[in-house]
């Protein structure tokens, strides 16, 4: 009863007219921001934190809320038509999304992004209302020893589950591994491969890297073939998913919502590693692994799901115990701090109207965005369809815009042109990306967390096998690990992703 | 004839003078302050307040200019390079002015060479802190514990390098153990393990660890001269008066900046700093306001200097 009383408070924040207005804007920046490479819910939301001075508090975190998960809604856009993922989240989007639209499937790999992002707004939503105190604390059951398995875990899936070459998969987990080592070693707190450049001390930007690998070498890419992409013409029809479409997607809808929910709790975790995770999930748990990657339907429903469902209960560790899980939700903070708010278990009992009419704008916020996207994707797609002649440089335009408002630097630009070029040999040599970002990624964080864990140990490897969560993650990685090694297995593997 | 000339004359060359005497505290154009922190941290919050304040008694636009990277290192560089008219400024602390210098064999400035101090905006104090379930009550009990479990005395700090990482050196040293010293990646990280139990002692800011949950943190002591919050001791009333530890968040100038322009900012940020409105939301991120002239800008700086450089050197912390 509680529950119900709370959420009519939050309705009645939620739908006043002043905050309804800011949540339609917060939605529509949100997508504008998605839709536009370069241009992320970051960048954002910091060049708007100064204008949020003059809304009420409320009104303030509902647009920025919005900007943040409507990013997530147009990141898939430019991913399925141009194959430039407008957000990092909407990376894996572009693997299956883009394939779809260039089967002439476009508007159902649109409808599906939009309507399980939908359904994974919803869901998480509500597991924000009603589980948002006690979910907080299972992610403290996390120490540096189940944090450092569960990377493990990570990594080795990502290898089984690469298509093509191991070996090249290997290679690029482990070339995205030192990559991440660039920058300072948050355990001694010294510069590493840094040459005396202080823009290094920081290592590569994530940005960089990815903006560089994907956008920007698909576009040298395409400009090499005189290859005319024309799928933004014509053949943006079909918005209506067949009966065989949702049957297949509905369960990986379900099963993305649930992976992003549970990953954007975790500290660390968010819309980016749940869109990866619930692709790689999506895959292995696929009866023909093989279509994953030729334009499969459940590839695109999944991660887009995932990152949706993940950026909303983000908000939990915020909302719950103050502490912002990732970059996006530590400006989230930084803004209620502007208004004097600590962000924090405080804030459900001394601004419950605030607490609560975040969350149900977050409902109505999705509402608006399935109501207004799917029609307004036309006018996303005509933004898109101009000649490759205008449309590339306006991206890269807006990238390096984009680029230049992470740190106020060009040297960012600079990092992004030439992870373009790396992209490019990469692309020559076959060799595929994403591994390398997901090592990127995890890399860091798997040794910081491993040194953690030796150094409280006082270098016992033990800690790593006597913690039941952490040695559950160990066993699944080994049994992986087994599986591929069996030469039937590697066999049946090799001949699927020939096959695709 | 001659003399009357010769009296316009001088009548001229004075008042050029004076002319020059007045515009030598003209600001020209808009006024920015650097922050080398991304927009919406603690300095780039007090950073926006005061600008806010200034923008009103200057009559003169005041922007706050974000320039992350590197730690505050890159923001620092490049305010060094601005004109030095007045109309850089730069927001700078104990990490960017105390330890930089020493930990980094190739530092791209020099604090004293480079740039003068204009004000001090904001003080803040370190505190030590434990798990929820930590038997540990007060700091004796702590250094107690510490010299009972050797083995297990581990401290957690938001970054190796910084100042809690030191201030937690001090703690380590009045037990005469030394402590495992593990950093996290920031503030957020460090309480996740403190209240999730994963680490035994946190040693941070204190507006970093009083944002947080309070009743799942139990923050032991501050290190002020005096109380941050009624019902949290201080390390001297707890009996270690030697363990102590202020920082703060300063704004300097490019060191050519004239005095004249130097002393008038001053003054404007001493206004501004204390307009009570700021001082209300300055105390509720839990830092306190603090507006300083120049020299006493200096004399802080000095004293610290003196407290820290001797720990940051006998630990053989290095950067690179």
């Amino acid at each position: 009863m509680e529950l119900l009383s709370n959420l009519a408070l939050g309705f009645q924040t939620a739908v006043s007219p002043l905050n309804l207005l800011y949540c339609l804007v917060g939605a529509l920046i949100g997508t504008l921001i998605g839709v536009l490479p370069g241009i992320g819910p970051v960048q954002t939301i910091a060049i708007l934190l100064p204008t949020t001075f003059a809304l009420p508090p409320v009104s303030a975190l509902i647009m920025l809320a919005g900007i943040y998960y409507g990013a997530q809604y147009g990141g898939s856009t430019t991913s399925i038509l141009v194959n430039v993922p407008g957000e990092a989240s909407a990376v894996v989007t572009c693997i299956d999304g883009h394939q779809m639209a260039r089967q002439g499937r476009a508007g159902a790999a649109l409808s599906i992004a939009a309507l399980g992002s939908f359904a994974a707004g919803t869901f998480a939503t509500f597991v924000l209302a009603v589980l948002a105190v006690p979910l907080s604390e299972f992610a403290f059951k996390f120490g540096p020893a189940e944090y450092f398995s569960l990377m493990v875990f990570g990594l080795i899936g990502s290898v089984v589950l690469a298509s093509g070459s191991m070996l090249k998969a290997v290679g690029m987990i482990v070339l995205g591994l030192l990559l991440g080592m660039i920058g300072t070693d948050v355990t001694s707190g010294a510069h590493r491969f840094t040459f005396g450049i202080p823009e290094l001390a920081d290592g590569i930007g994530f940005v960089s890297l990815a903006m560089g690998l994907f956008g920007i070498c698909d576009i040298i890419n395409s400009l090499e073939k005189r290859e005319t992409r024309d799928i933004l013409k014509g053949r943006l029809t079909g918005f209506w998913l067949s009966r065989s479409d949702i049957r297949a997607s509905a369960p990986a809808v379900l099963r993305g919502t649930l992976c992003g929910s549970l990953l954007g709790i975790l500290p660390g975790g968010g819309a980016i590693l749940s869109s990866f995770t619930a692709y790689m999930l999506e895959k292995k748990s696929s009866r023909s692994p093989e279509s994953f990657g030729q334009g499969n339907i459940c590839g695109v429903a999944a991660p887009e799901s995932a990152n949706n469902a993940a950026a909303q209960t983000s908000f939990i560790p915020l909302l719950t115990l103050g502490i912002p899980p990732n970059v996006v939700l530590a400006m989230m903070a930084g803004a209620m701090m502007i208004h004097g708010i600590q962000p924090g278990p405080r804030v459900i009992a001394s601004n419950p109207e605030l607490f609560w009419g975040v969350i149900v704008s977050m409902w109505v916020g999705n509402l608006i965005l399935v109501l207004l996207n799917l029609p307004l994707v036309g006018l996303w797609v005509r933004l898109l369809s101009v000649p490759f002649r205008l449309l590339y440089p306006a991206i890269l335009l807006f990238c390096c815009i984009g680029l230049y408002s992470v740190n106020n630097n060009t040297f960012d630009i600079g990092l992004t042109a030439l992870c373009g070029l790396l992209g490019y040999v990469f692309h020559k040599l076959e060799c595929e990306p994403a591994p390398l970002i997901l090592g990127f990624i995890l890399g860091p964080m798997m040794e910081e967390n491993l040194r953690r864990g030796m150094l409280l140990s006082r270098g016992d490897p033990a800690v790593f096998f006597t913690r039941p969560l952490s040695l559950a993650f160990l066993l699944m990685a080994a049994v992986l690990l087994i599986l591929v090694a069996l030469p039937s297995i590697r066999r049946s593997r090799e001949s699927a992703f020939k096959e695709g | 004839m001659r003399r009357l000339c010769a009296g316009l004359l001088v009548a001229a060359v004075v008042g050029l003078l004076g002319s020059a005497e007045l515009s030598a505290q003209e600001i020209k154009g808009p006024i920015k302050i650097v922050v080398p922190y991304p927009a919406g941290g603690g300095s780039d919050v007090a950073a926006r307040l005061v600008a806010d304040k200034m923008k009103d008694s200057l009559g003169q636009p005041v922007i706050v200019e974000n320039k992350p990277g590197a730690g505050g290192r890159i923001g620092t560089e490049y305010a060094k390079g601005q004109p030095a008219d007045g109309a850089t400024m730069l927001v700078v602390n104990p990490a960017l002015f105390v330890v930089a210098p020493v930990v980094f064999s190739k530092l791209a400035y020099d604090p004293d060479a480079d740039f003068a101090p204009v004000s001090l905006i904001t003080t803040y104090q370190f505190c030590v802190s434990v798990p929820p379930g930590s038997a540990v009550k007060d700091v004796p009990g702590l250094i107690d514990w510490i010299k009972k479990n050797p083995n297990q005395a581990n401290y957690g700090s938001p970054a190796a390098g910084s100042l809690p990482h030191f201030f937690g050196l001090m703690i380590g040293r009045a037990a005469g153990v030394e402590m495992v010293h593990s950093s996290y990646n920031g503030s957020g990280p460090l309480v996740t393990a403190l209240i999730g139990n994963q680490i035994p002692i946190g040693v941070d800011a204190y507006d970093a660890q009083s944002a947080y949950h309070p009743e799942k943190i139990r923050i032991l002591a501050t290190a002020g001269t005096a109380r941050k919050r009624p019902d949290i001791p201080t390390f001297k009333e707890q009996g270690y008066p030697d363990i102590e530890g202020t920082g703060w968040n300063g704004i300097v100038v490019p060191a050519k900046t004239p005095k004249p322009v130097i002393d008038k900012l001053s003054a404007a940020i001493v206004t501004a700093v204390r307009s009570p409105d700021v001082v209300e939301k300055i105390q509720g991120l839990g830092n306190d306001a603090v507006g300083t002239s120049p020299e006493e800008f200096a004399a802080v700086l000095k004293k610290d200097r003196e407290r820290w450089v001797p720990i940051i050197k006998a630990s053989g912390f290095k950067a690179e």
